[in-house]
């Protein structure tokens, strides 16, 4: 099959995909019990007010047509509106996704750039010390809590050595770069204010390393075992009788052909490293759809609850087909059907 | 070689991104606040990082500074002897920011508005106002006369917030009209929004500070109006404040310490330490406005009995509770705070006595015991958590089997929406709106007020709800103050809730900072217009 025939096939496969979602988070969402309306008109409203806030949001409506008048929103770009703060759910995504999809991309980056040569060099000295320090490390990040983790960074690098600031994106004096993505690296950069990217990118620096610990450990382990079992291949031992160099074929061949799995632990850290941002959002202030998203779950805040699992469901699953993709330009055997 | 390149290229960078300094500017405040200002429509907005906004962008007839209630955008008042004709007349020279004067006509407009959407901060006046209510009698004269005599109106003013009509109604947009209920005709459009898609990001005041950067969840700005019409107050004014949002504590104490901010607010102890013996940092406790009870449902299965409640109060063990608590608390000696004017201090308030909880105990169809009750708290929130583990520890001393019910706080809500669903015991903080004890006493122990969580104890006493109600509309305040008196006697007596604590606020400031001021009003903050610093 044309790859970009499975392309379009895969995203057609989103709008029953994104539909099952939204039934299920819509229902859970209404069948939890308690009165966010209640909450919403505040401690002193009377019967009265509290019902004039449920009819102008809908919500004395049966849940059917409720579910219907969303959906209908949803397709005309209407995602709703928060009960609390009665802003737009789509406009409080577009505001707080890009801080959190660039603190997960460079998560993502530092795991990768970190992870993939530490699992190379441990299957590389394999059982020798390289390799016992790797794990070891793995091991570290995968166990230690990440929010305390991020507290010691913070204070260590933060307040006693003061080389980076403790918390938010930028310096609270000086003004974003003009929004073309919402990244503050990449539109500093379209704006060629380097100052403002090195000073973004120390903002990130810490909250980012902090994120990629847990998706390190997890690279670095499964590149490392990809790697060890490519190793034992009877083409590795053809290429070393031949006399490649023992780099090219590290690099070359075998590290192509572990890359497989790592590719699938990398775009699966991606989505939980989405998830897994609350905690250093909220230790570092980051202004995220983490925070966003705990504060729509504990108030039951049905439409921005739905709103977030509607994105995460799209990312998660263009991701996955990124990854598809990407197999098949590292494996040209992989057929797309 | 390319090792070598590399090495220095990244010592390099770690040097370079580890050296650059953004420098704090002089006269800007930098407040490290943990909540969000996320609607600043005086109409609809309400908590206390809100109120802290409103107060800064617009002026309300009056202003609570320190304790006290002081007459803004007022110059005098009168008021009926019955207390139902409140007749203001307007300081001729307060002007919107935009330059137009802050008219009775502008007084009106906001109080319908406000009114009109019947918003959060509206049940103050929601039973005792209707649409003809404020008046404007000339330029500078507005009379609001009121539907039955209410004595502490002028303590809810200070949250009628003034909006320039003009850029409201400017700014109006059309919506849909909401769904008709059942049996009712459909509304005929069009329907407007009143303007508040507009205010709830933009302000329209006459306050002494405009809007800077606003970014929604993150951080706020506050730039100062040179030529403030009711003059700056203290020595000095600031250039300009930025609210921070910082949710996470240490992050706050970091920040602090770090010098990236000048205040970190809702301080706990726990930073008090670091706080005090940093040279740089003060440390201000007050007690605070948040007052707990655990409410006993007054018409449960067995917590109607009022020996039973009694039992319960004594066999908590308050002083340990207090050396519990992560946060500073101060205890409660009877249903009112001590620090509320009227506060009655000679009530024979319970104490922790196991001996007195059997008493009581003897005295309830259950002498030994064998009963089983819920309490219900915040899901994971420690200081609702350690109270009942040592209330649990006590009524097993009783006899008395107490299960620990985690619940969100929506459902909290929803349980006291009736007495059939309202819990055994309920942890609960309330908030008095005012300084007065009809703020206090009213939404708690009134049986009018049932349904809300205020009231999850569904306490009623005849006389009690009639000392209320007359304390309301009575104008004298010595006859008040006795309505009061006898009211928290027999509230004390009847024992609906256990007297808990107030939660104490604690504020980490930079020595720089003047003028700070605390006020023990609901949902009140710092005053920013008072502030200034010295040497930052």
């Amino acid at each position: 099959m044309n790859i970009r025939f499975y392309i379009l096939r895969r995203i057609a496969l989103l709008i029953p995909t994104l539909i099952g979602l939204s039934i299920l988070t819509f229902s859970i969402a209404r069948i939890v019990p308690g009165d966010p309306v209640g909450l919403a008109a505040g401690p002193q409203a009377t019967e009265e007010i509290k019902a004039a806030l449920r009819r102008e949001l809908g919500l004395d409506q049966p849940l059917p047509i409720q579910y219907i008048n969303y959906m209908t929103g949803l397709f005309r770009g209407d995602w709703g509106e928060s009960l609390y703060t009665r802003r737009s759910v789509i406009g409080d995504l577009r505001t707080f996704w890009p801080a959190t999809l660039e603190l997960t991309t460079a998560a993502v980056i530092i795991a990768t750039v970190l992870g993939v040569p530490a699992g190379v060099i441990s299957a590389m000295y394999r059982n020798r010390l390289p390799d016992h320090v790797a794990r070891v490390l793995s091991l570290f990040f995968v166990s230690f809590p990440s929010f305390w983790l991020a507290m010691i960074f913070q204070t260590w690098f933060g307040l006693d050595l003061g080389w980076f600031p403790i918390s938010k994106r930028l310096p609270v004096l000086v003004a974003p770069p003009p929004a073309t993505t919402g990244l503050f690296l990449v539109d500093s950069l379209i704006q060629l204010d380097f100052e403002t990217f090195l000073v973004s990118f120390r903002h990130l620096f810490i909250p980012a390393l902090v994120l990629s610990f847990g998706a390190f450990a997890s690279i670095t382990r499964i590149t490392r075992a990809s790697m060890v079992e490519a190793l034992e291949k009877d083409f590795v031992r053809m290429e070393r009788a031949i006399g490649i160099p023992y780099r090219v074929i590290i690099f070359k061949y075998v590290l192509r052909n572990a890359l497989i799995a790592t590719i699938t632990v990398i775009s699966l850290n991606f989505g939980w490293l989405m998830a897994g941002a609350i905690l250093i959002e909220t230790i570092f202030d980051w202004p995220g759809l983490g925070l966003y998203a705990v504060k729509a779950s504990l108030s039951l805040d049905f439409q921005p609850i739905m709103g977030i699992a509607i994105l995460y469901g799209i990312v998660f699953s263009i991701v996955n087909i990124l990854t598809d993709v990407v197999y098949g330009i590292l494996d040209p055997r992989i057929r797309y059907g | 070689m390319f090792k070598r390149i590399l090495l220095v290229s990244l010592v390099a960078s770690l040097m370079l991104l580890t050296s650059i300094v953004v420098t704090a500017q002089d006269d800007i405040l930098l407040y490290g606040g943990n909540q969000d200002i996320d609607n600043i429509d005086p109409a609809t907005g309400e908590n206390y990082s809100i109120n802290a906004a409103l107060r800064s962008l617009y002026d309300a007839l009056f202003l609570a500074r320190g304790s006290d209630i002081e007459p803004h955008l007022v110059e005098s008042f009168e008021v009926s002897d019955d207390a139902t004709v409140w007749t203001f007349t307007l300081h001729d020279h307060a002007v919107f920011q935009d330059g137009s004067p802050v008219t009775a006509d502008a007084v009106v407009y906001s109080f319908n508005r406000m009114m009109a959407i019947s918003g959060p901060p509206t049940w103050r006046w929601e039973t005792i106002t209707d649409e003809n209510s404020a008046q404007a009698l000339d330029e500078h004269t507005v009379q609001f006369t009121l539907t039955q005599p209410y004595a502490p109106f002028i303590g809810t003013l200070t949250q009628l917030f003034v909006v320039n009509p003009a850029i409201v109604e400017a700014n109006i947009v059309e919506i849909a009209c909401p769904e008709p209920e059942e049996g009712e005709e459909a509304i005929e459009g069009p329907c407007y929004d009143h303007g508040q898609t507009f205010l709830r990001e933009n302000a329209a005041g006459s306050g002494p500070f405009t809007q800077g950067r606003w970014e929604i969840g993150n951080i706020y700005e506050f730039i100062a109006v040179e030529d403030y019409w009711a003059g700056w107050r203290g020595e000095d004014h600031l250039d300009g404040f930025v609210w921070i949002i910082q949710r996470d504590g240490a992050t706050q104490l970091n920040s602090l310490l770090a010098g990236e901010t000048h205040i970190a607010d809702q301080a706990t102890p726990s930073k008090k330490d670091q706080i005090i013996d940093s040279p740089d940092h003060v440390w201000e406790e007050h007690p605070g406005t948040y007052v707990n009870t655990l409410k006993m449902n007054n018409l449960g299965e067995y917590t109607s009995n009022v020996n039973l409640r009694k039992a319960i109060a004594h066999a908590m063990n308050y002083e340990a509770m207090v050396q519990a608590q992560e946060e500073a608390v101060s205890l409660m000696f009877g249903p009112t705070p001590d620090y509320m004017p009227g506060y009655v201090g000679t009530l024979d308030y319970p104490t922790y006595d196991l001996d007195k909880a059997r008493e009581y105990m003897a005295m309830t169809p259950w002498p030994d015991g064998g009963i089983s009750l819920d309490y219900i708290y915040v899901t994971e929130l420690s200081h609702e958590i350690v109270p009942g583990l040592i209330l649990l520890e006590g009524l097993a001393e009783i006899g008395i089997e107490m299960n620990m019910v985690p619940m969100l706080w929506p459902d909290m809500v929803a349980s006291c929406g009736s007495p059939e669903t309202g819990p055994d015991i309920i942890n609960i903080y309330t908030v008095p709106s005012f300084l007065d004890l009809d703020a206090h006493l009213y939404n708690q122990y009134h049986s009018d007020q049932w349904g809300s969580f205020n009231s999850c104890s569904f306490y009623q006493n005849e006389r009690v709800d009639e000392l209320l109600d007359t304390a309301r509309v009575t104008g004298d305040a010595e006859m008040r103050e006795e309505m009061y008196v006898e009211a928290q006697e027999i509230i004390n007596e009847d024992q609906p809730s256990v007297w808990m604590y107030t939660l104490s606020s604690g504020t980490g400031m930079h020595k720089c900072v003047k003028g700070y001021r605390y006020s023990p009003y609901y949902q009140v903050t710092v005053l920013f217009q008072d502030l200034w610093m010295e040497d930052c």
